[in-house]
């Protein structure tokens, strides 16, 4: 576990807090100050590398390029850098990728071929295309004024990156104020403190500041009346409150309501991003007096806030985003098991194609398809078929022994016709048996873009993991006589 | 068909009603189109990063985006120029986008495809940008 934790332990300093730094399970990697900037917990964990990734992206920054040599006064040398070109694929992947390159190819310079030419011949400038040595200062600080927008434009992982693809999940680590945090399941979405799990109670420190502030008491309608002859709000009745054994919610609920109505709240403003211990509770009443509250002693149970069972009691209040824009899904991978072919499936409904929209693969197989045969009649003969046809998008998992000679089986991606089209799969990749249960998985990835602190704007590519849609059936026989 | 003086009826009688025509907006402050690098923190570009961004969460700016990447490969006249302007005005005033410590309620931002110096535009369009940002305390 590495990370990095800002500590004040010295008197009249600050609570004892850390910034919060995403740290992927390798341990081969050390911070650099670049990644310490603008730190954004989902960007930096979910992060992957994209932006020149499509021919889209490429083309976007090969036309930002032009811009901003434009800008800079020096458009004259725009087409010499179109040696540059954005090519076709080879193999198109589908029509809308043709069509995208047939009017984008040879026209807009390739981002990707423009970066990596920039980046290796700095602090110079690549041989081709000459600039004239009066040009030369200015084109070099407008290259790397390029190569910075191209790094800013889009959250890329630091170091290695956080998904786990055998499980389908995030999987992450921190150190905060001392504490180690392990945060094993992440699937997407908000991180806050029950994503974490602490290992050890972390330094202790004596430092903190003293906050006053005025207890307010807990107020919420049909709430339990705080005087003995006091009527009570009869329109609302949670002693009413109808609740099975396992209606959790309810019961949580409706026991707050009951139990702890009488509770006061101390409003303390924490800063984000650390981790708060309460050392001491003085209270002053009203006569003068002075009280001082004894923290509740530890047990090993569950409580509300804990990051460990008996750990410790400290609130963690991550550097987290309150809220990120979701772009739509470009890639959609279905994890289902087939009961029918006895065997598992991973459908690549869609990827994201080189125009920088989703490709629906499901929709292409679908109109491949050739119609069905005609009955056989009864005069013609049998056809045998070895294999019956899966389509391309189907790919099968295959069950493996995790250790020669244990029953525990793990599942390989495999390939029939073609490898997967997207990044979510990589043929020979292993998922664990237990991700892909009967009610299956659906892992999609798709563009956040949220605002900071600071306010500044990050953009990145997340993937995302929730329940999928059941068993389905690929049609997949073997042996057959039609 | 019938015959219609009102030229948006046309428009829908030729190009199908799904098409939508914009009406004009009148400008608001002829002021609005100056200083536009210190309303964009000194990098004029600073409008297409952001509108790049948000083309990959907002499908509207997407094709908007798309529209004008082929028009700048085919060698259009009709380039992607983005220009800012904020309400209301004042000297010195900051783009909301842009990073700063404290963003101030109560103003309109307006992105704009094109120079501000005329009077009226010719259309708009708009997202909900409303985001919310973390604070630096709870």
């Amino acid at each position: 576990m590495t990370g990095l934790s800002f500590h004040f332990d010295q008197p009249s300093s600050r609570a004892p807090q850390a910034i919060l730094l995403a740290v992927p399970p390798t341990e081969e990697r050390l911070w650099s100050l670049s990644a310490l900037e603008a730190v954004v917990l989902e960007a930096h964990v979910e992060g992957e590398a994209g932006g020149l990734l499509t021919g889209r992206g490429r083309a976007r920054a090969g036309l930002q390029f032009e811009r901003m040599l434009a800008a800079t006064g020096l458009g004259r040398y725009a087409a010499a850098y179109r040696a540059y070109p954005l090519e076709p694929p080879d193999e198109p992947a589908d029509a809308a990728t043709t069509r995208f390159f047939a009017v984008m190819g040879g026209r807009v310079p390739d981002g990707a071929r423009l970066y990596n030419a920039l980046s290796a011949a700095r602090p110079a400038l690549p041989p081709a295309p000459a600039v004239d040595a009066a040009d030369v200062v200015r084109m070099v600080a407008h290259a790397q004024a390029w190569l910075d927008w191209a790094h800013s434009f889009m959250a890329r992982p630091v170091g290695a990156p956080a998904w786990v693809p055998h499980r389908m999940e995030y999987a992450f680590g921190l150190e905060v104020a001392g504490v180690a945090l392990e945060a094993e399941e992440h699937t997407d979405g908000r991180i806050d403190w029950y994503a974490f799990s602490a290992a050890g109670d972390g330094a202790a420190g004596n430092g903190g500041p003293s906050v006053t502030v005025i207890p307010a008491p807990v107020t919420y309608p049909g709430m339990p009346a705080r005087r003995l002859w006091e009527f009570e709000d009869a329109n609302v009745s949670f002693g009413d409150v109808q609740a099975h054994p396992e209606d959790l919610g309810r019961l949580l609920l409706t026991e707050f309501a009951l139990v702890f109505g009488g509770d006061w709240l101390l409003p303390v403003e924490v800063p984000t991003g650390s981790l708060v211990r309460v050392r001491s509770l003085l209270v002053h009443d009203t006569f003068g007096q002075r009280v001082r509250i004894a923290p509740a002693p530890r047990d090993d149970g569950w409580r509300m806030f804990r990051l460990s069972p008996g750990g410790d009691p400290g609130l963690l209040v991550p550097l987290a985003l309150v809220s990120a824009l979701r772009g739509r899904d470009l890639e959609e991978v279905l994890l289902l098991r087939d009961e029918g072919a006895n065997l598992a499936w991973a459908v690549e409904r869609t990827v994201e194609g080189e125009h920088g929209l989703p490709v629906d693969r499901a929709q292409a197989a679908y109109a491949s398809t050739p119609e069905p045969e005609a009955p056989r009649a009864e005069s013609e003969a049998f056809t045998y078929r070895l294999m019956s046809e899966v389509p391309e998008h189907w790919l099968p998992l295959l069950p493996r022994r995790e250790q020669p000679g244990e029953p525990a089986v793990e599942l390989v991606v495999g390939v029939v016709d073609a490898p997967p089209h997207g990044r979510v799969l990589s043929p020979g990749a292993v998922l664990r048996e237990e991700e892909v249960p009967r009610e299956g998985a659906r892992v999609t990835r798709g563009y956040r873009l949220a605002r900071w602190v600071d306010g500044s704007t990050h953009l990145w590519l997340g993937r995302r993991k929730q329940v999928g849609r059941g068993e389905g059936s690929s049609g997949l026989r073997f042996d057959a006589m039609d | 068909m019938t015959a219609t003086d009102d030229a948006t009826q046309r428009i829908a009688a030729v190009l199908g009603e799904d098409l939508c025509v914009l009406p004009r907006v009148l400008h608001p402050n002829p002021e609005l189109a100056l200083s536009q690098a210190s309303l964009q923190g000194g990098d004029e570009l600073a409008a297409v990063t952001w509108m790049q961004r948000a083309a990959h969460v907002r499908e509207g700016v997407a094709r908007f985006e798309g529209t004008l990447l082929y028009a700048e490969a085919l060698g259009s006249p009709e380039r992607l120029d983005l220009r800012v302007a904020q309400l209301p005005h004042r000297p010195g005033n900051r783009w909301a986008a842009l990073p700063q410590e404290r963003i101030e309620g109560g103003r309109l931002s307006i992105v704009a495809q094109g120079p501000l110096t005329a009077g009226t535009l010719a259309g708009c369009w708009s997202t909900n940008g409303a985001r919310s940002s973390p604070t630096a305390t709870r």
